[in-house]
């Protein structure tokens, strides 16, 4: 186990660094040029000269290669041009609030979707899994964004249960930070009314964003739930006389649980870059927004920087749910 | 003396997507307490699903059209799911094909045996004994079937093991809760033929020693006179000839036994080519009328399409059902 963790560890470094070379490339392919852009479209060519000296753009492809991959080993990401602020920064601010909700809504996937495909496929053609069939196939089928506001007219204006967006009332202070994510931070600190506040707030926005993979997780659990209980193992094991939701519940959701964890690890990356919709539609302070309003605004940096950062994180979440396949399967184990 | 398992007039459909499909067809059989019976027949015949009705693990949607199968005085097809966990590895236990794809891939051969020794003392409402006791016990029934290396053999992963030794582990599964009958479903068919005989012999002294009483299923004639004192040939999905191995096996009276015994390549005397019977099993869905051999039997007349022939005694524990048996 301890060998196949450094090997997935060794692959997860090697395709970063492939990562980052790519987003170098695609930048460098990508027509304009970035000092005319930087300068403004009243600068002379002696200051696009100058800007291009001072980013290094004049040097060669493998030169500025090599100072990008310095800047980004020491944390390094450039300037917003909108902004004038380092990347690094904004990014510090928007990605906790982007994870905290992609959490949230994961831990909503995983515990709705994996119980319930499993009793789905326990019951199945039973009521029970029709009932939950027509729910997971709408939760692939509905628009986040209809969905959302839908259930913001219903839950926050209609019955004023929940706020309507935001991340904290303006009169809330942000606990200390320790994590950056509120709900951690909050309950690390003691805060429990904040806790609370903080939770109200991500309700919503985390159960549009985890419909659609509680949908996927919960058909892949059924499915694979489903072609498990006929194997051969489970008559045997019912042939002993284990009971039947022992069976179920060790015996079968093992097994079934592998795809079901790489469906998982793929929605994670997924909803890391899909919460655009979301946060726009709740008005979450996360990347989403933020890699959408630089993007519009010809802001190179901070993309490539939102970029790097969800591609790390889908890269070490797969990693992740590579070492639990290992985990739970000791034939990976040896391969 | 009663019979410990009793199958009287057992009828069983499976309904289809394509029609019904009429599996077993009025099967009788009766086993003494102790005896050893062998079940031969070509695959789709019925046997494996005559086993797993035995163990209340035949496919969901089968209905039983008529008959029982009692067993020690019990009417096995009337008892509740929960009815069946009393029975189920603690009374009857079944042994399976392929080792391979029936032992759990995820979980340690320790965990598996240790599970099932725990659920049999839960089943009979039985406080379980401390866990080192467990453990224990597990290594003596590794120990039954031969395997030396028991600490280890516990810690592995069925991968990690060899067929024959994940057949003996099944078998140990199998044995852990002291059952009276032991079904073997094709026990030897997916080894290689050396680990077969190891089996084999393995099963023969297990029997002997604990006076098991056995089905064993098997279209492997060899296996079956090995280990069983009768033996039952059935064909889609009734019984055609039924009585001790010696009888039958040396002086068969049904067309099909004989053409069974007769497809077997013979290692003594001149080579000569296989008979093979002609035709293929029939379709379970629209079954032969009347005997349901009489399309491929060489002996076929016309009351062998209008009439089920009945089971007549041809013998001391021979019985056959054919309208043209040979004497």
């Amino acid at each position: 186990m301890l060998t196949f963790t450094f090997r997935k560890v060794a692959v997860l470094v090697g395709t970063m660094l492939g990562l980052a070379a790519l987003t170098f490339l695609i930048t460098n392919v990508a027509p304009g040029d970035p000092a005319r852009l930087v300068a403004g479209p009243d600068a002379t060519n002696d200051m696009v000269e100058t800007i291009r000296q001072e980013y290094g753009l004049d040097r060669p492809l493998y030169a500025q290669f090599a100072i990008y991959m310095g800047d980004l080993l020491t944390g390094d990401l450039g300037r917003s041009i909108v902004s004038t602020r380092p990347v690094i920064d904004e990014l510090a601010r928007y990605v906790p609030a982007t994870l905290e909700l992609v959490l949230v809504a994961m831990v909503l996937g995983i515990l709705v979707g994996v119980p319930f495909g499993m009793l789905s496929a326990v019951y199945k053609d039973k009521f029970l899994d029709q009932v939950t069939r027509i729910f997971s196939i709408s939760g692939v089928a509905l628009p986040a964004f209809w969905f959302g506001i839908l259930l913001q007219l219903f839950f926050a204006v209609r019955l004023e249960w929940l706020p309507v967006s935001g991340r904290l009332p303006l009169t809330e202070l942000p606990p200390e930070p320790i994590t950056h994510l509120l709900l951690v931070d909050s309950l690390l600190r003691g805060q429990f009314d904040t806790f609370r506040a903080a939770l109200s707030h991500v309700i919503l926005p985390a159960i549009v964003l985890s419909f659609p993979c509680l949908a996927s997780i919960l058909r892949v659990n059924r499915a694979e739930m489903i072609e498990v209980l006929q194997s051969d193992h489970i008559v045997a094991a019912r042939a002993h006389g284990i009971s039947s939701s022992r069976i179920v519940m060790i015996y079968a959701l093992k097994n079934a649980l592998l795809p079901t964890l790489a469906m998982i690890g793929l929605r994670f990356g997924w909803m890391l870059g899909s919460t655009v919709l979301v946060e726009t539609v709740f008005d979450w302070p996360g990347i989403g927004l933020y890699a959408v309003s630089s993007a519009l605004a010809s802001d190179f940096k901070p993309v490539v920087g939102v970029t790097l950062v969800i591609g790390f994180f889908f890269m070490i979440t797969n990693t992740l749910v590579d070492l639990a396949y290992a985990w739970i399967d000791p034939r990976l184990r040896s391969a | 003396m009663t019979a410990l398992l009793n199958i009287d007039n057992y009828r069983l459909d499976i309904p289809t997507f394509d029609g019904v499909l009429k599996v077993l067809d009025g099967i009788d059989i009766a086993l003494e307490q102790g005896d050893t019976l062998g079940i031969v027949g070509e695959s789709g015949c019925g046997k494996t699903v005559l086993a797993r009705s035995i163990m209340g693990i035949g496919p969901r949607n089968a209905r039983r059209v008529s008959g029982h199968i009692v067993f020690d005085s019990t009417a096995l097809d009337e008892l509740s799911e929960a009815d069946w966990r009393r029975v189920r590895g603690v009374k009857i236990s079944m042994i399976f094909q392929d080792p391979m794809t029936y032992l759990n891939p995820l979980l340690t051969i320790g965990r598996q045996l240790f599970d099932v020794i725990t659920a049999h003392y839960r089943a009979q409402g039985k406080p379980a004994p401390a866990k080192t006791d467990r453990l224990a016990r597990c290594v003596r029934l590794l120990e039954q079937v031969q395997i030396a290396d028991t600490q280890r053999v516990l810690k592995s992963y069925p991968h990690q093991l060899s067929g024959g030794m994940r057949q003996r582990i099944l078998i140990a599964m199998a044995l852990a809760g002291e059952p009276k009958l032991l079904i073997a479903d094709e026990p030897t068919t997916a080894l290689d033929v050396t680990i077969q005989a190891e089996i084999l012999k393995l099963l023969r002294g297990l029997v002997d020693r604990l006076g098991l009483t056995v089905v064993m299923i098997s279209h492997d004639v060899g296996a079956i006179a090995a280990l069983s004192r009768r033996v039952a040939v059935m064909y889609a999905g009734t019984v055609v000839e039924q009585g001790t191995a010696k009888s039958i096996l040396t002086r068969p009276r049904h067309p099909y036994t004989r053409g069974l015994l007769a497809a077997l390549p013979d290692i003594e005397g001149d080579a000569q080519p296989l008979e093979a019977i002609p035709g293929t099993i029939p379709n379970l869905i629209n079954p032969p009328s009347g005997c349901r051999f009489h399309p491929r039997c060489p002996r076929a007349t016309a009351i062998c399409r209008q009439e089920k022939p009945e089971t007549r005694s041809v013998g001391a524990d021979h019985v056959v059902a054919c309208h043209h048996a040979f004497d």
